[in-house]
C-alpha cells in the first residue's frame, strides 16, 4: 500500500504547488482565450496559459501537456486503493498562416503511442480538410477530449463501441449559417482495432461520417434551444478473421465480454443530443455496433452479427461558475470556491446476436450469444481550480447481467467503485 | 367398484410386466470407466473449425481454449474447450490437448468427467511408457489416473494416436479419496528455473505456490501456508523426528511408495527425477494440513534402462542434488524398508503370472497394449518417430518386463535396511 501510494504523494506535491503558479500568473496575464486572439509582436513567446512562440501573424506553436493521476478502489474496497497515472501525453498545437492547422501529441509511458499527428487545411472554412491520425468521426463523447469529459471514465457506449484514433482524411466544416455541421472520413483501418499479428488479414479501409444539427446555427441569443446540439454517426469497415469483435469491459476494467470470431463487415450507427441550458447540461446517446461473423462457425458457416449497443444520459449542473462550465454563472461561489460542478450518468450497453435465447451456450463461435449487459450509475463531482488543475470525483455502482448458461450467476450483484482523479493540463 | 384379488393382481401384472421389460432391455449407458477401458482402441472425434486447429498448432506454446465438438461412440458433446498442453511433449505437429467439457457450460460433463487429457507421446517411441507406469501404479494400489488409447480423429481425419489420460481434479479426487474441497496442487516444473528438491525456500509461502507448486484448486486462495511449514520441516526436523514431525504435513509412506515405484520403473524425470522434482500432483486434505502425493506424467518411464539403479539421484549424486525428502526418510529405518519393499512388490507384481504360466504381468501387458495399438501408431503420420523407433522401443520394454524384477532382487537384497 506504502509503495503503491508512493507515486500519488510526489504527484499530489505537484499539484499542491501548481494552483500557486497559475493563480500568481493568472494575476498577470489575460485570460487564455483573450490572450490568444491578441496580436504578439513578431518572435514573441509567452509563457501562460501554456509556453508559445508567436512569428508575427503566420505562425504559432504551442507545447501542451496532459498529465492525469487517478485513484481508484476496485470493487468498492477502501482499503485497497490503487494510484496510477492515466495519462502523460504532451504535445505541440499551434498554425501556420491562417490556412494549416497542426497538432502532434504523443503518449510519455514506455512504448507510448502517438496520438493525434494531423493538419487541417482552413482555407474554406466550411470545406476543411483534416489529413492525419486523428480520432475518426463519430460518437459525440467520443470525440470530447479527455480533460473536458464530465466524468472519470467514458460512458461504456462510447469506450466499447465507438472507434478510437486512425489515418485518414476527413472533410469537415459548418454550412447554412452553422445550423448544419459535417465530418466524412476515409480511414486505413478501424480505430483502435489494428490487427496485432503479421497472419491477421482481412482489415480493410474503413469510412466514417457525422452530422450535426444546431438548430439555432451561430446565434448567440439566449433561449431555452441556445446550445442545443444533435448528431448522428455512421462508420462502415472490414475486419479481419480472428477474434477481434467488440468486448464488454466494466468501469472498473474486469471483461464481461470476451471477444469471439468475426470477420467481415462492421458497422456503427450512433445518435446524440447535446444541451447546455444555462448551469445545466444535458447529453444522451445511443450508439450501435454489429460486427460480421462471416465463416466463423466451428464448420465454417456463417454466424449471425455480433450486436454491441448502448446509451447514457447524463446531466452536469455548474454549482459554481468560473470556466467550470461555458453556461455557469461566473459570480456565483459555492462556499468560496468556484469552479464547481455535480454530475450524474445513468447508462447500459450490452452484447448479444439478435433472438439468442436465454441460457445458451456462449463460445467464441456460438451462433447465439445470449446477452450480457453492463449497467451503471455514476455519481461524480469536478472541481476545476483553475486553468491547469482539476480534481475529478466519482462513485460508480454497477451490476453485470449474463444470460448465458455457463454465467456464474445470471445477476451479479451491484458492486460500486469510488474513484478520484487529479489533472494537470496546459 | 372393488376387484376381486386375482383381478387386481393380474391388472397389476399387465402393467408392471411391460414396464420392467423395457427397462431390462434399455440400453446401458456408458460410464467412465468405459471411456477408460484399456481393452478396446477408442475412436475420438472432434470437430474444430479448421483456423483454430491451424491457430492451436501454430501457437502451440500458448494455452489458448477453442471451441470445439467432441464424439465418443455414440456420445457427443458440444461445445468443448481444447487447448495445447504439455512442457517438452509440446508440439505443433501433433499437439498434446486437454479437453475442458466444463470450460464454456459450467454444468456440463462427460460420463461425469470434468475433463481429459490426449497425451501426443512424441516423447514416447513406443507410446506404452505411459500406460504401463500408470497401470503399475493402479496395481500397487496408488490413486492414480486411468489410461486407454485412442485413435484421433480431427473433423475427419485421421490425427494420430493418442493416450487417453483421466485428469487429476475433483473428479478424480473424488473417485479415490471421498473428498474433492481440500488443495490440489500440480508440480509446475519450468525448464527456466533451477531443479527444486524439497530445499527450504524461507517461511514466505509465495516462494512455494504458485511456483512450484501451481494450484489447481482454489486458484483465487491457494493457501500454501502448509507448504512452507512442510518444507521447513524436512529441512530442520532431526531424522529420529522426522515421521511424527512430518506427519500432519506428508503422508510419508505414500511419499516413500510413489517414489518406490519409480526408482522400479527407472524413472528419470519423476520425484527424484535427473532435472529435479517433476510430473505430480501434491493433494491436501480438507479440513487438514496433510498432503499426498499423486502421479503424472510417466512417459520418462523406463528411459533410465533395465539395469538403472534404484537408488538413482539418491545415493550416486552430491547431498546438493539429492532430493532433501526423500534422502532424509532413507535415514529412517522404517522407511528405508518400506522403499525396499515397496520395490519388491513391484518386482513380484511385474513377473506375476496369474493368467497362467508364460510372460509374466508387465510383458503379458506390454504385449497387449503393442497388438491393440501396432496399426493405429504405424499408420499415425504425424508421430516424430519411424516406425522402426517404435519397434525398437518395444522390444526394449519387452527386455525391461522380463529382466528389470531380477536386477532389482538383486540391488535390493545388497541394500542395508
Amino acid at each position: 500500500m506504502t509503495a503503491r501510494l508512493l507515486p500519488l504523494a510526489g504527484f499530489l506535491v505537484l499539484t499542491a504547488a501548481a494552483p500557486l503558479a497559475a493563480q500568481t500568473s493568472a494575476a498577470a496575464v489575460p485570460e487564455p482565450a483573450a490572450a490568444l486572439s491578441q496580436a504578439a509582436p513578431a518572435g514573441a513567446v509567452r509563457l501562460t496559459p501554456r509556453p508559445t512562440l508567436r512569428l508575427g501573424t503566420m505562425v504559432k506553436v504551442a507545447l501542451t501537456a496532459r498529465v492525469q493521476g487517478d485513484l481508484h478502489a476496485p470493487g468498492g474496497t477502501p482499503g485497497e486503493m490503487d494510484f496510477d497515472v492515466a495519462r502523460r501525453r504532451v504535445g505541440v498545437t499551434g498554425t501556420l498562416t491562417s490556412h494549416l492547422e497542426f497538432e502532434v501529441e504523443r503518449e510519455l509511458e514506455d512504448g507510448g503511442d502517438w496520438r493525434d499527428v494531423f493538419v487541417n487545411v482552413r482555407t474554406v472554412r466550411a470545406a476543411q480538410v483534416q489529413a492525419g491520425r486523428f480520432k475518426m468521426p463519430f460518437s459525440r463523447e467520443q470525440l470530447t477530449g479527455a480533460g473536458s469529459l464530465d466524468f472519470i471514465s467514458r460512458s461504456r457506449a462510447a469506450d466499447l463501441l465507438a472507434p478510437g484514433r486512425s489515418t485518414g482524411v476527413a472533410v469537415h466544416g459548418r454550412v447554412a449559417r452553422h445550423v448544419l455541421g459535417y465530418d466524412v472520413g476515409v480511414f486505413t483501418g478501424e480505430g483502435g482495432v489494428a490487427p496485432t499479428a503479421p497472419d491477421v488479414t482481412g482489415f480493410g479501409p474503413a469510412v466514417a461520417g457525422r452530422v450535426t444539427l444546431r438548430p439555432r446555427g451561430a446565434a448567440r441569443r439566449s433561449g431555452a434551444l441556445s446550445n442545443i446540439e444533435f448528431g448522428l454517426g455512421a462508420t462502415r469497415g472490414d475486419v479481419g478473421a480472428g477474434r477481434h469483435s467488440l468486448r464488454g469491459r466494466s468501469t472498473s476494467k474486469d471483461v464481461f465480454f470476451s471477444p469471439v470470431f468475426v470477420q467481415g463487415r462492421r458497422l456503427r450507427v450512433g445518435g446524440d443530443l447535446d444541451w447546455r441550458p444555462g448551469p445545466f447540461g444535458f447529453r444522451a446517446e445511443y450508439l450501435r455496433a454489429d460486427d460480421a461473423r462471416q465463416h466463423q462457425g466451428l464448420m465454417g458457416e456463417t454466424l449471425p452479427a455480433l450486436r454491441g449497443q448502448g446509451w447514457y444520459v447524463s446531466g452536469v449542473w455548474a454549482v459554481a461558475g468560473r470556466r467550470a462550465h461555458a453556461g455557469a454563472d461566473d459570480r456565483l461561489a459555492f462556499a468560496g470556491v468556484n469552479g464547481l460542478e455535480l454530475a450524474a450518468r445513468v447508462e447500459r450497453v450490452w452484447f448479444g446476436t439478435h433472438g439468442a435465447a436465454d441460457g445458451s451456450v456462449r463460445t467464441p463461435r456460438s451462433a447465439d450469444l445470449p446477452l450480457v449487459s453492463d449497467r451503471a450509475w455514476t455519481l461524480g463531482a469536478n472541481w476545476t481550480l483553475n486553468r491547469l488543475v482539476r480534481l475529478q470525483l466519482n462513485a460508480v455502482l454497477e451490476q453485470v447481467t449474463d444470460r448465458a448458461r455457463n454465467a456464474a450467476q445470471v445477476s451479479g450483484g451491484w458492486t460500486w467503485s469510488p474513484m478520484a482523479r487529479v489533472q494537470l493540463a496546459m | 367398484m372393488r376387484l376381486p384379488f386375482c383381478a387386481s393382481a393380474w391388472l397389476a401384472a399387465a402393467v408392471l410386466l411391460p414396464v420392467a421389460s423395457a427397462w431390462a432391455q434399455a440400453p446401458v449407458s456408458p460410464n467412465a470407466a468405459a471411456f477408460f477401458d484399456d481393452a478396446e482402441l477408442h475412436t475420438i472425434r472432434l470437430t474444430v473449425n479448421p483456423r483454430d486447429w491451424s491457430d492451436l498448432k501454430t501457437h502451440y506454446q500458448l494455452n489458448t481454449y477453442y471451441p470445439a465438438h467432441f464424439a465418443w461412440r455414440d456420445q457427443r458433446v458440444q461445445n468443448v474447450g481444447i487447448r495445447s498442453r504439455g512442457t517438452g511433449s509440446r508440439s505443433g505437429d501433433k499437439p498434446g490437448l486437454r479437453i475442458d467439457f466444463n470450460l464454456f457450460d459450467e454444468g456440463q460433463q462427460f460420463l461425469g468427467l470434468k475433463s481429459v487429457v490426449l497425451r501426443n507421446n512424441v516423447q514416447d517411441p513406443s507410446h506404452l511408457h505411459e500406460r504401463l507406469g500408470m497401470a503399475l501404479f493402479t496395481r500397487l494400489g496408488i490413486p492414480a489416473p486411468r489410461e486407454a488409447h485412442a485413435r484421433l480423429y480431427v473433423n475427419d481425419r485421421y490425427a494420430g494416436l493418442y493416450s487417453v489420460v483421466e485428469a487429476v481434479d475433483k473428479v478424480f479426487l473424488d473417485r479415490h479419496f471421498a473428498q474433492s474441497n481440500g488443495f490440489l496442487y500440480e508440480y509446475d516444473y519450468d525448464p527456466e528455473d533451477a531443479p527444486y528438491r524439497f530445499e527450504d525456500r524461507g517461511p514466505d509461502p509465495v516462494s512455494y505456490s504458485p511456483k512450484p507448486f501451481r494450484p489447481v484448486t482454489h486458484e483465487l486462495d491457494p493457501d500454501p501456508r502448509p507448504l512452507a511449514e512442510m518444507v521447513r520441516a524436512i529441512n530442520h526436523t532431526p531424522v529420529a523426528d522426522l515421521r511424527r514431525v512430518l506427519a500432519p504435513y506428508i503422508d510419508l509412506e505414500a511419499f516413500v511408495r510413489h517414489v518406490a515405484v519409480e526408482a522400479f520403473l527407472a524413472e528419470v524425470d519423476g520425484m527424484v527425477g535427473d532435472w529435479g522434482m517433476n510430473n505430480f500432483y501434491l493433494y491436501r486434505f480438507e479440513r487438514s494440513t496433510r498432503s499426498t502425493p499423486i502421479p503424472w506424467d510417466k512417459s520418462e518411464s523406463f528411459k533410465g534402462g533395465v539395469a538403472a539403479s534404484i537408488w538413482r539421484n539418491l545415493d550416486d549424486v552430491p547431498a546438493a542434488r539429492q532430493n532433501m525428502l526423500m534422502s532424509r526418510a532413507m535415514q529412517v529405518p522404517e522407511l528405508r524398508g518400506l522403499f525396499l519393499d515397496t520395490v519388491l512388490q513391484c518386482a513380484d507384481a511385474a513377473l506375476d503370472n496369474e493368467a497362467g504360466p508364460g510372460a509374466g504381468w508387465l510383458e503379458a501387458e506390454l504385449r497387449r497394449a503393442y497388438d491393440q495399438i501396432r496399426d493405429a501408431v504405424l499408420e499415425d503420420p504425424l508421430k516424430p518417430f519411424s516406425n522402426d523407433a517404435f519397434e525398437a522401443d518395444f522390444e526394449r520394454l519387452v527386455e525391461f518386463a522380463r529382466e528389470r524384477s531380477a536386477i532389482v532382487r538383486t540391488e535390493v537384497r545388497r541394500s542395508p535396511r
